[in-house]
């Protein structure tokens, strides 16, 4: 059921893509998928391509996927190890949800992190109390690795 | 529920715009007759292919596995899903059982099951393991239909007397309180036992009381 429902979100995908994000397969693994986000325009990541790496559960969607940022991001709610802090990754997953609603999800979660429920607790400081440093160096880092 | 409401509406205007089609079709034919046999197959293969793939395979595919929904059933807020996929996300849902689509609540046994024409499998052409893992979806409830006509009401009465009980029928016919002027409630079979029950021991008593008098 799981390789089937992967099949449907991929043809999904590829009929009606979303704007600034795509995803795929990353090989003829059908439950190991690469994606790319643009970096939304209202926010301090515009301009960098981000890379994420999507691992299906052999249950899925009854348990959600596994979304983690390959490229680095400088955001309260994504570590170093690109760990996403978002919860419809996972108590609020719903199986009616999609990758591609999970992407968009993450795009807005750039555009508007959440400090009160950060995984970075020292950039969420910083985003609370000096919001034009906080952009500054997501900028730097966006310019870093995540352009060219 | 509400993507079937409002799919309602676009039918019409499908048949509008098909409609328009075909008068541009024509018009066409008449101005350029050897141009139009090939304008022809486009646009409609275009509508038609648009209406398969949105109104045919998603309004009836299931929230949670995207195919057409098997053995479908629907929760109280309106969204469908295949029995076996919502019972299985019932089950890894351990604290708050909600909708996939909507959370509202959902409860095993509240689920609507959906009877098409076709496709209802015979159970025992199921294998064997599925059987044991899903229970058979919810029955559907069967409200009894309510009787229009006060005169062909099946009066609790007639009962009475067919079983031997109708010395004083008008006596035991008083309980019944059917004197509401035609629409009367239809009694459930619990209801319509324990409306017999207490006829039979007011029957009883009545005859002990005849006994003493008598004898």
């Amino acid at each position: 059921m799981a390789s089937k429902r992967i099949q449907k979100e991929l043809q999904d995908l590829q009929r009606d893509p979303p704007t600034s994000c795509s995803a795929g397969p990353a090989g003829d693994d059908l439950f190991h998928w690469q994606a790319t986000i643009m970096g939304p325009g209202d926010s301090p990541y515009s301009g960098g391509v981000f890379f994420v790496t999507i691992h299906f559960p052999p249950d899925y969607p009854f348990k959600p996927p596994k979304v983690q940022f390959q490229t680095k991001v400088y955001h309260p709610n994504i570590n170093s190890q690109g760990s996403i802090c978002l919860d419809i990754l996972k108590e609020q997953w719903s199986p009616a949800l999609t990758i591609s609603k999970v992407l968009l999800s993450i795009c807005s979660l750039l555009t508007d992190p959440n400090p009160d429920d950060p995984l970075v607790p020292e950039i969420a400081h910083i985003y609370k109390t000096d919001r034009s440093r906080y952009e500054e160096t997501a900028r730097e880092w966006t310019r870093k690795y995540a352009m060219g | 529920m509400s993507a079937a409401e409002a799919a309602l509406p676009q039918l019409p205007q499908f048949q509008q715009q098909q409609a328009e089609v075909q008068h541009q079709q024509q018009q066409q034919a008449q101005a350029e007759p050897k141009a139009a046999p090939l304008e022809e197959e486009d646009p409609k293969a275009a509508l038609l292919k648009g209406l398969d793939d949105s109104s045919d395979e998603c309004l009836f595919s299931c929230n949670i596995c995207y195919d057409l929904a098997s053995e479908p059933v629907v929760t109280l807020c309106g969204h469908l899903y295949c029995w076996p996929c919502l019972y299985r996300w019932l089950q890894v849902q351990s604290h708050c059982r909600t909708c996939p689509v909507c959370k509202a609540g959902v409860e095993k046994d509240k689920v609507i099951p959906i009877y098409g024409r076709g496709g209802n499998e015979d159970p025992r052409s199921k294998s064997k393991g599925d059987l044991e893992a899903v229970p058979q979806r919810p029955a559907g409830q069967r409200p009894a239909p309510v009787v229009r006509n006060p005169m062909l009401q099946p009066n609790l009465n007639v009962n009475a007397q067919q079983s031997g009980l109708g010395i004083i029928p008008t006596l035991f016919g008083l309980q019944n309180g059917n004197g509401n002027g035609g629409y009367a409630e239809p009694l459930t079979p619990e209801q319509q036992h324990q409306a017999f029950l207490s006829r039979l021991l007011l029957m009883l008593g009545s005859f002990v009381i005849m006994c003493l008098l008598l004898f």
